[in-house]
């Protein structure tokens, strides 16, 4: 059953997965030669697909088991509360010149406060599984 | 709350993996509800209390 649902996350992520790398890909190459048409084209590429890899993604965890979906949802709500926080501490810092943080930091702060949650509610649960 | 599962798996000889099987979730679910770090929603512990033929206040019980 488990790898029956792995296989069929994989079927499903790996489409808008590639789509996302080859756009981005892209992008890199031609930054230079593109006009503002082919910009927003690729602000909507990028969007589609961030909605397309959203979608797989709750799909798949509605699919596994009440424990992971509980795990999920207690992540992202601690990862919500950290990468908030510290994302307002650096504007303040920022706003207050006490410190100069570029606006990519905050994907970054976010993502890195989701995987540590995430990784600390497994623990707490000591649930490996993917699925 | 306090659960008897363990006692219930060891009387029928399953390993978690075994019960997980049976009850449609992942080992460590089954892990987790045994060390009463998770209590399960009402349909798993129906189905819990199905799959061992007893009442399910006889397997769960409120803790202190």
């Amino acid at each position: 059953m488990k790898d029956a649902l792995m296989k069929r996350y994989l079927h499903e992520m790996l489409p808008p997965l590639l789509l996302l790398l080859v756009t981005c890909a892209l992008f890199v190459v031609f930054v230079r030669q593109l006009g503002p048409a082919t910009r927003v084209a690729f602000l909507v590429a990028q969007t589609g697909c961030y909605v397309w890899l959203g979608v797989v993604e709750y799909r798949h965890v509605m699919r596994c088991d009440e424990l992971r979906r509980q795990l999920e949802l207690v992540s992202m709500m601690l990862a919500f509360i950290a990468s908030f926080g510290v994302i307002s501490l650096l504007f303040f810092m920022n706003s207050l010149r006490l410190l100069v943080v570029p606006f990519a930091a905050a994907p970054l702060v976010m993502a890195g406060c989701y995987l540590l949650c995430n990784v600390l509610v497994r623990l707490r649960y000591r649930y490996w599984a993917l699925t | 709350m306090n659960n008897h599962v363990r006692d219930l798996r060891g009387e029928q000889g399953w390993s978690q993996a075994d019960l997980a099987e049976r009850l449609e979730v992942s080992r460590q679910t089954v892990n987790a509800i045994e060390t009463g770090k998770y209590d399960p929603s009402l349909p798993l512990a129906f189905k819990i209390a199905k799959l061992f033929g007893r009442p399910i206040e006889v397997i769960f019980e409120p803790g202190e």
